[in-house]
């Protein structure tokens, strides 16, 4: 059963989740949280005085993992350019994203089915962003390329991504009530 | 998806970063994807900008018709971090010259 997330009398963002969906969305950060350590030089535990001193360098090359690479794409045409940008900002958007996932984690693991998740707005914006991450990446998984592709039409139940599919809708559908929610 | 009619005409309220009166010589153009939602991409411009819903959903469907939209302009050094809070939301974004 699908069960929105909506903004209460009090403007909190309320949701409940079944034990199966929680236990879908675990599965996903966790993943997501693998993923984030992936092709990464300074791994997920960064030199504390090189970052505070803003010095620690990322990686100058465009990720191999194409998830990875729909998460940090060039920012400029010239590959001089865009690895000097990457350099420059990819840990600490690899930070944020990581950052992100694991406070929704952090919700969910104590999660019972029926338990209300009550968001204040800045809570809200961290789940939506970490949501909508997670459909990013398994859009990459689905290869859904265009506006006008229904990956329902084309990956038949005996594809091993079918159940994917649904979850990538549902995503799809947390991702709008939020929005709604935090917009009123 | 159904998109709330528009309460203020958005030419009337082109606030923002529109950058002050030297050539502004970058843009951040973000380009469509098949993945985040219209609602979610007029909230990033909201939110992340501070534009209008108006202008925000007029840059929404920019992206979403035309392939791309120039959504700030300015100083190369502002552009990369409008950039950068972009790719944070997930959006495709990069940095250009503005006659590039």
């Amino acid at each position: 059963m699908l069960q929105p997330f909506e903004a209460d009398r009090t403007g909190r963002i309320v949701g409940v989740f079944t034990d199966g969906q929680a236990g879908v969305l675990r599965f996903l950060l966790t993943g997501q949280l693998a993923l984030l350590d992936e092709e990464d030089p300074l791994g997920s535990d960064p030199d504390p005085l090189a970052a505070a001193l803003g010095i620690a360098d990322g990686p100058v090359k465009k990720p191999d993992n194409p998830a990875l690479a729909r998460l940090f794409p060039n920012a400029y045409e010239d590959a001089d350019e865009a690895g000097e940008f990457r350099r420059l900002t990819e840990p600490d958007l690899r930070e944020g994203k990581r950052a992100a996932a694991r406070q929704v984690l952090a919700v969910l693991e104590g999660y019972a089915a029926g338990d209300e998740v009550s968001l204040d707005a800045e809570q809200a914006r961290v789940w939506l962003g970490a949501v909508n991450d997670i459909r990013l990446v398994l859009a990459v998984w689905l290869e859904i390329e265009d506006d006008d592709d229904d990956p329902f039409e084309r990956i038949k139940p005996e594809d091993d991504r079918y159940e994917i599919v649904a979850i990538y809708h549902w995503l799809g559908a947390l991702v709008e009530w939020l929005v709604e929610a935090l917009m009123g | 998806m159904s998109v709330a009619p528009v309460e203020v005409d958005p030419e009337a309220v082109e606030e923002t970063r529109s950058a002050p009166l030297q050539d502004p010589v970058w843009v951040t153009v973000v380009w469509n994807d098949p993945v985040n939602l219209m609602s979610y991409v007029t909230y990033v411009f909201m939110t992340y900008f501070g534009y209008s819903k108006g202008k925000a959903e007029r840059l929404m469907r920019e992206v979403h018709n035309l392939g791309k939209a120039t959504v700030s302009s300015g100083g190369r050094e502002q552009m990369e971090k409008d950039v950068a809070a972009m790719h944070g939301y997930g959006l495709w974004a990069t940095v250009q010259r503005q006659d590039g």
